[in-house]
């Protein structure tokens, strides 16, 4: 015997590998899954080169920013510290242009204000036209303020806080109140003349404030002067604690100095703020991805997953449960995929032992015909001849029996040939009313006797193009089917032809007690009967003649109803006019 | 330094009768020569510039009278707001004008000074522009005498419409004020008046801030950005004229209008504001004036207010009504003392005199107090309100309030 090693080997190594399969967990784990490998790496390389770019912008933007701001203040300051220092200076310029201008001692005494001209005088109030110099104070010699210009001007008496400035004197400034501002006195302390008559300008305290301006950053920087009285007064001239430590500060004169305090949390810095939003707006992208990719991933091993399980139970056999529908164009298709493989494979298969078993019958049936039939027909001539011969009334009854049941082994026979081999169908027109009618006929005696009624339908001039012998005898069948079926119950049988478009469809009806599920997907198997006496052949018989006429047949029924037996066979081509 | 001084003294050594403006009667026939000094250029021109019409209307209802008065020529001269010009005007009007009554003055520290030197001449100084209770608080000057309202007046009616308006609160919620005025004698007398007028009207009030900007001022932003800061009830400004229209367009770019409420009681509805801002101008802002173009709705102020728009194309601000009342007042006293009266008898008609002006409600009339040389007129705040009459204004007072002089009952005359 010659056999294929090849064949053996192969399905050898299916063989060890399904029995491999049954060592592999089904479920394995979902990280080792090539889709989360590939979620995970592509969220690595999304987020890596994301976060690295993010970290070094930021880092970048937060130096640039500290730079800038630090380099920025720190000119600032320094021209701050300049502005303050040259009005300081013109105002010691204008002092020195007036201590000129009054050099007699007579100026510097209580009456030294009925002393000067008009010319002084004008002097006088050119100089205090000025919107930074509030008056003009004379000393005398002891100290003490002579008089002012104008005279309306009183200046409170403090000399506490005295600064240097410049060979100048710096006193005050006056304590901060409500009523009035402020003001601070420069004093020219050296005059020409050597001797202790001393000149002031009456100069307006928010003035030096104000020099801060170009410091005050308002949200983000503000600044702040110390003046001699050690309080700190902001830009405006009002009076603040400062609790915060400075950022920066320096040194103007002896006990005043220039604070620069950052204010973060009292108002963010637009910058800042933009730099915030943008780490927030990275972490909700990093936060994001992640979350799109689980949720990707996620989701395609659960479709992966339940394809794997359907495929696997394909493989496993199980060729009558779907393929689970999975949502996803590719995996759907995919699934639409497998769930039409699965159904080829189905009916592949089940064609396949359908024609498998008919060959095999078709071989038995020839086997038998062959090796039965001849000695049957021997037996039968020799048991006619000896009944001929045979005077003994008993023994001739005997031998009749023997011929019967002989004939039954015959027809026997004839089913199972018909079954296996039926003849060639010779196709031609044929009258579906009269063949109904023909039918109705033949069984209409049987079935008077069981009291039932056998009626037809049928529109005239509708032409099959079948073998007609094929159908009588299919029609027969299903009759007598239909007949032994009504034995318990049912009053009627229906033969009715309809036409559809290419097709005739031949029922079947009865009223009787029908079939149950379970007797229904095997009715059409060959040697399957419900009946005690059957063969199993008839219905299976009548498939293969229905097949053979280019036909199909379907069978409904339900228990204790009825069953109809729907035949469709083609339709008779136009008759061709010799016109 | 020597070019500096050469240079001061060649400022001080230039004429200025280039700069003088006549108007009324000739030189020849002038029984009396009026020096009047007003800005008539730089930032506060536009008071000058109407307050040489509101004399050109003064003339022309005087001549509208059926009494006679005498021939009075007056001279303008542009002080520029500075107080060394103006005293060295005064004495230039005195010496070579032979002048014997001074008016005008904007600014209350040049008035201030002013006054000393009319003091010092013995010239009669009728202010009508200034405001600072300054002049007028400390007993009479015998030769200052002033027709327009002053800081007090104002302040007083200022306490009674808080009052009206906020309530009067009470130590454990009183009301909380901030107030911003210029740094100058009228910021601090409007100061001092309003906290005087709120005393007197017991109103319970915190001071949360005061702030004193200069003038002229061009930057308010660090000022707006501590009053909003601090969040108070009522913002009360002195500021006036371009410093006020500055204030308010760099406060319309904050938040500052909607979170409190703002009230200028002194000049803040000069029509020069309402004009300069136009539709930047906000609705609801407490204000009031000297004069309103649209209150009171007599003959009287309404001739003045038309008469002045054919005559210069304009509305006036309240410098031409201040210009206007004091030559009034100049040419009654002269009609009732006449020209050739002595300094006594001067002050006598001023001390008594009574006027009717376009700012007069029906049924009053200004009349001067004797105890302090300050004329006594109605008061009116109001607040802005969408109003296209007056062009270019768009909002005009409304919602008026009404004060007359507390001493009204007793003095007043039909």
């Amino acid at each position: 015997m010659n056999i294929d090693r090849s064949s053996v080997r192969h399905l050898g190594s299916l063989e060890s590998e399904c029995a491999g399969e049954e060592d592999v967990p089904q479920n394995p784990v979902s990280s080792k899954r090539l889709t989360t490998k590939y979620l995970w790496l592509s969220l690595l390389v999304a987020l890596v080169p994301l976060v690295g770019f993010a970290s070094l912008y930021d880092s970048y933007f937060s130096q640039l920013v500290a730079r800038l701001t630090e380099e920025q203040l720190a000119t600032r300051m320094a021209a701050t510290q300049n502005e303050f220092r040259v009005f300081l200076r013109e105002r010691k310029f204008e002092l020195e242009a007036l201590a000129d201008q009054f050099d007699n001692p007579e100026f510097f005494t209580r009456k030294g204000r009925q002393e000067i001209s008009s010319e002084l005088e004008s002097l006088l109030r050119l100089q205090v036209d000025a919107r930074s110099v509030y008056g003009v104070v004379f000393y005398d010699r002891q100290g003490n303020i002579a008089w002012t210009f104008p005279k309306e001007r009183g200046t409170a008496p403090f000399s506490a806080n005295i600064a240097n400035f410049e060979g100048a004197e710096l006193i005050g400034p006056t304590p901060y109140s409500i009523e009035q501002p402020a003001w601070v006195i420069l004093r020219q302390s050296l005059l020409p003349h050597a001797n202790k008559d001393r000149i002031g300008l009456i100069i307006r305290f928010n003035s030096l404030t104000e020099t801060l301006r170009g410091l005050d950053q308002g949200n983000i920087f503000r600044a702040f002067l110390r003046a001699g009285d050690g309080n700190a007064y902001d830009v405006v001239g009002q009076p603040v604690s400062i609790t915060q430590t400075s950022t920066q500060q320096s040194a103007l004169l002896p006990n005043w100095s220039l604070h620069v305090i950052q204010i973060p949390n009292l108002v963010m810095s637009s910058v800042e703020r933009m730099r915030y939003w943008l780490i927030v707006l990275m972490g909700c992208t990093v936060a994001g991805l992640l979350w799109l990719h689980m949720s990707i991933s996620q989701r395609l091993n659960r479709q992966v997953e339940s394809l794997i399980q359907s495929v696997e139970k394909v493989a496993l056999g199980d060729l009558d449960t779907p393929v689970t529908a999975v949502q996803g164009m590719e995996i759907n298709r995919l699934t639409h995929a497998i769930e039409r493989m699965r159904l080829q494979l189905k009916t592949f298969i089940r064609s396949t032992l359908k024609i498998e078993r008919q060959a095999t019958l078709g071989q038995l049936a020839a086997g038998l015909a062959h090796e039965i039939r001849n000695p049957l027909t021997t037996i039968r001539t020799t048991v006619v001849a000896l009944s001929r011969r045979e005077s003994n009334p008993e023994h001739r009854e005997m031998m009749a029996v023997i011929e019967e049941e002989i004939d039954r082994v015959n027809d026997v026979l004839e089913h199972l040939l018909n079954f296996a081999r039926p003849r060639e169908p010779h196709a031609k027109r044929v009258e579906a009313l009269s063949l109904l009618n023909s039918i109705s006929i033949l069984g209409g005696a049987s079935a008077r006797n069981q009291g039932i009624e056998l009626t037809t339908q049928s529109p005239e001039a509708l032409q099959l193009w079948v073998d007609e012998g094929h159908v009588r005898q299919i029609l027969m069948n299903l009759i007598i089917n239909a007949l032994q079926a009504m034995s318990v119950r049912g009053s009627s049988i229906c033969l009715q032809a309809i036409r559809h478009d290419n097709e005739i469809e031949l029922s079947v009806t009865d009223d009787g007690q029908g079939m149950s599920a379970a007797i229904k997907a095997h009715i059409m198997e060959p040697f399957y009967t419900t009946k005690p006496a059957g063969t199993g052949l008839g219905l299976a018989t009548c498939g293969t003649l229905v097949n053979s006429n280019g036909g199909r047949m379907s069978i409904d029924s339900v228990e204790n109803e009825g069953t109809t037996v729907t035949l469709f066979f083609p339709i008779a081509p136009p008759i061709k006019s010799n016109a | 330094m020597i070019f500096r001084l050469f240079w001061i003294l060649m400022i001080l050594a230039t004429p200025i009768e280039a700069a003088k403006v006549s108007l009324g009667a000739s030189e020849a026939e002038a029984q009396t020569v009026v020096g009047c000094l007003f800005p008539m250029s730089g930032r506060g021109g536009l008071y000058g510039r109407d307050s040489v019409v509101g004399i050109q209307l003064a003339f022309e209802h005087l001549e509208q009278q059926q009494q006679a008065y005498p021939p009075i020529r007056v001279l303008v001269s542009d002080s520029s707001s500075k107080a060394s010009k103006a005293v060295r005007q005064v004495r230039d009007f005195v010496r070579n004008d032979k002048v014997r009554f001074i008016c005008g003055v904007v600014n209350s520290a040049v008035a201030l000074q002013v006054a000393q030197v009319a003091e010092e001449e013995k010239v009669f100084f009728i202010g009508t522009d200034h405001a600072s209770s300054r002049l007028t608080q400390d007993g009479p000057l015998p030769y200052y005498f002033r027709v327009n309202n002053n800081s007090a007046q104002s302040m007083q009616a200022a306490a009674r419409y808080i009052k009206e308006k906020f309530g009067q609160g009470n130590a454990q919620s009183p009301l909380s004020i901030a107030y911003i005025g210029p740094d100058y004698d009228y910021g601090y007398q409007v100061w001092k008046d309003l906290r005087q007028g709120l005393n007197r009207a017991q109103v319970s009030y915190q001071i949360e801030t005061v702030l004193w900007p200069k003038l002229y001022e061009p930057d308010y932003s660090p000022y707006l950005r501590v009053l909003a800061e601090k969040k108070v009830d009522l913002v009360v400004n002195a500021l006036w004229g371009g410093d006020l229209v500055a204030f308010i367009q760099q406060a319309n770019q904050t938040t500052l209008f909607q979170h409190t409420r703002f009230a200028n009681f002194d000049t803040g509805g000069n029509y020069e504001v309402l004009a300069a801002l136009g539709e930047d101008m906000p609705a609801g802002l407490i204000l009031s004036s000297r004069h309103h173009n649209n209150w009171p709705e007599t003959e009287e102020n309404r001739w003045f207010v038309e008469r002045f728009f054919a005559i210069s194309g304009r509305y006036p601000s309240y410098a031409a009504e201040g210009a206007y009342s004091g030559i009034l007042a100049i040419a009654e006293v002269l009609r009732i003392a006449g020209s050739e009266a002595g300094d006594a008898t001067m002050r006598k008609v001023f001390s008594t005199l009574q006027l009717k002006l376009p700012e007069d409600p029906h049924g009053f009339t200004s009349f001067m107090n004797p105890v302090n040389h300050q004329l006594q007129q109605v008061i009116a705040i109001g607040e802005t309100i969408p109003d296209q009459r007056f062009a270019p204004a768009r909002m005009m007072l409304g919602h008026w309030r009404i004060y007359p002089p507390e001493s009204h009952a007793a003095n007043a005359t039909e």
